[in-house]
């Protein structure tokens, strides 16, 4: 009797033992110094095999109509996960109506697009997608034209333990997104990691940054409030901003406060694009901006001098994580194994 | 030796009978069942049944007096002519009166009326004795339009992602009604390829309408109820001048999609 349970354990071991072969396709975020842990959601937590997957699909041309266009074709590392246009071309050069944001630190966002549309970044991805100015392409298209591949099949199992579907697309682009977190740019190493790095013009900037208000609404470890104001850039908006989802004359103009993480690298700036450099986005504020009727009390003109203008550009381009741009494991060449 | 086989041989079997029987998820696979689940693999018997009043809507799509077609040219009020390509709209949240005066809801039960659209088997419901009416709605319950992930629901379902889309992924929300067409917007009284399209979409909850419908109509215990939900199409343009005011996406021309939602009143009746 003995013989035969010590047989049966023998083969219950060998069946488990090919189990545990499975690789760790646990995901570590990183989390830099002074920033809180990410919220991400229970039915989307961080893989390898999930981030893989998305990254794989961010990249991914087939996800447009005619095959010409990507997530990443407006969402470019070297420029912060922005691009350089005004207006980005999507399918056929169409054009939008607003400026390409970043993708840097997406993954802290509390709300999504410029008039907070959306409510969370797996909802996010949708539009992109089916959007004529973008990819064009109806999202349960795009499904269809996905799944036959059979290694995004494959991928799909492995990470969601699903076949392909709207779920996997959605939920494996949020999960590369959230990796997309940059911190280890010169303010972070003079701030948050105690290195005495700023020059003095930096320094001087990073003081008027302060003084000036600027960071009641580029405020905290990401730069931006999460919140949604008309700073005065136009007497009358074609773009009504969040008005646009909500309706409320008193949203007129009003649009979410961007990170200044990067903003070095993504030029043009403002909603449309109009300000080409950082020199005119500090020119124009310096003004206080636009009469309307929904502009923050928080523009105000800022009088600064000359010299007080560059330091704050110089302040502002303390924020470029070059570490994140060229960091490989954001490109299409890594697999997380 | 031949023990050893033996032994190795029970151990073998009763590892994949184990393996197979664990990896299937079991439940009810029959779609018209109460308590259908779509995850399931096997069917274990356990499907639950309404023994109510199976109910049916013939849909019949018109204008005026004859029947609606995509090949007709219509005329709006001021004259410009036009033609249907599209008109999708949910119809949700169904109740019922019965002879007791109390309602008997079908609140899970939803649809995605097309052009196209012959007939909506909504399931069963007991209203054996007498039903006076019917409520409906055109549209969504706020909770759902707001709430729910497309992405999260199956594919085939109402709420999932659909082509065209009822679904708006540049302010989360689904779409109710969505009516587009082509008219003579270059005024040559031929509609063709030269002339400009139209398109209202309307969603967000308070564009949502709700309707009421007095059947009385007299049921045994599980007969069949059979109705007849008659759509009015040239009801939906009335007041309205497509040359000059013709897309609505709700937000951004509210008095347009204002208009439409009021004209909804009259599009549906049931007999």
């Amino acid at each position: 009797m003995n013989k035969h349970i010590w047989i049966i354990a023998s083969f219950v071991f060998l069946f488990s033992c090919n189990k545990e072969e499975v690789k760790d396709d646990s995901f570590v975020l990183e989390q830099p110094e002074g920033f809180p842990a990410m919220q991400i959601p229970s039915d989307n937590q961080l893989t390898k095999s999930r981030v893989n997957l998305g990254k794989k699909l961010f990249f991914d041309k087939r996800l447009s109509e005619d095959s010409t266009v990507s997530c990443a074709s407006c969402h470019l590392q070297p420029m912060g996960f922005a691009d350089n246009f005004q207006i980005s071309p999507g399918v056929h050069g169409n054009l939008g109506f607003r400026n390409t944001p970043t993708l840097t630190n997406i993954g802290y966002a509390e709300i999504f697009f410029m008039d907070g549309g959306v409510p969370t970044l797996e909802l996010q991805v949708l539009n992109p997608i089916e959007n004529p100015d973008e990819m064009n392409m109806p999202v349960p298209q795009a499904i269809e034209r996905m799944a036959a591949i059979p290694e995004y099949q494959q991928m799909a199992l492995e990470a969601y333990d699903r076949p392909f579907d709207a779920f996997v697309l959605t939920r494996a682009i949020a999960a590369y997104e959230r990796t997309l977190v940059s911190g280890n740019s010169k303010f972070d190493q003079e701030v948050y990691q105690g290195k005495n790095v700023f020059s003095q013009s930096e320094q001087n900037g990073y003081q008027l940054f302060l003084d000036k208000g600027c960071a009641d609404c580029h405020s905290g470890f990401n730069f931006t409030d999460n919140d949604f104001h008309n700073i005065g850039l136009y007497e009358i908006y074609t773009d009504i901003g969040r008005k646009r989802v909500t309706i409320l004359d008193s949203d007129e103009g009003k649009f979410k406060t961007p990170t200044l993480r990067n903003v070095e690298l993504t030029a043009p700036y403002m909603h449309d694009g109009s300000l080409a450099s950082l020199e005119e986005v500090v020119d124009f504020l310096n003004t206080g901006g636009e009469t309307h009727v929904n502009k923050s009390s928080l523009i105000q003109p800022l009088n600064l001098t000359v010299s007080e203008k560059a330091d704050l550009v110089a302040f502002l381009k303390t924020l470029t994580d070059w570490d994140f741009v060229n960091n490989e494991k954001h490109g299409i060449y890594y697999t997380y194994e | 030796m031949k023990t050893i086989f033996k032994t190795a041989a029970i151990a073998v079997i009763g590892g994949i009978t184990l393996t197979m029987s664990s990896c299937k998820k079991e439940g009810c696979m029959d779609q018209s069942a109460l308590n259908y689940n779509h995850d399931a693999e096997k069917d274990n018997g356990s499907c639950v049944y309404d023994e109510g009043n199976p109910v049916t809507l013939n849909v019949n799509h018109m204008f005026g007096g004859n029947a609606m077609s995509t090949d007709s040219v219509y005329s709006d009020d001021q004259g410009t002519k036009y033609k249907f390509t599209r008109c999708d709209f949910y119809l949700s949240n169904f109740t019922f009166m019965d002879m007791d005066m109390s309602m008997k809801g079908m609140t899970d039960t939803m649809f995605i009326v097309k052009m196209g659209t012959s007939s909506l088997n909504m399931g069963n419901v007991d209203l054996t004795g007498h039903v006076h009416m019917m409520n409906a709605k055109i549209g969504l319950d706020s909770l759902t339009t707001y709430t729910v992930d497309p992405s999260t629901m199956p594919a085939g379902h109402p709420l999932s992602l659909q082509v065209p889309s009822m679904y708006w992924s540049w302010s989360s929300g689904y779409i109710f009604f969505a009516v587009e067409g082509v008219y003579d917007s270059n005024g040559d009284q031929v509609i063709d390829g030269s002339d400009a399209t139209f398109e209202m979409h309307l969603g967000m909850h308070q564009f949502a309408v709700d309707d009421a419908f007095t059947i009385h109509q007299d049921l045994e215990a599980n007969e069949a109820l059979t109705l007849n939900l008659n759509l009015d199409y040239s009801q939906l343009f009335t007041g309205m001048d497509l040359a000059n005011d013709n897309t609505t996406h709700t937000m951004d021309n509210m008095p347009l999609a204002n208009a439409l939602k009021a004209n909804l009143a009259n599009f549906l009746s049931v007999n």
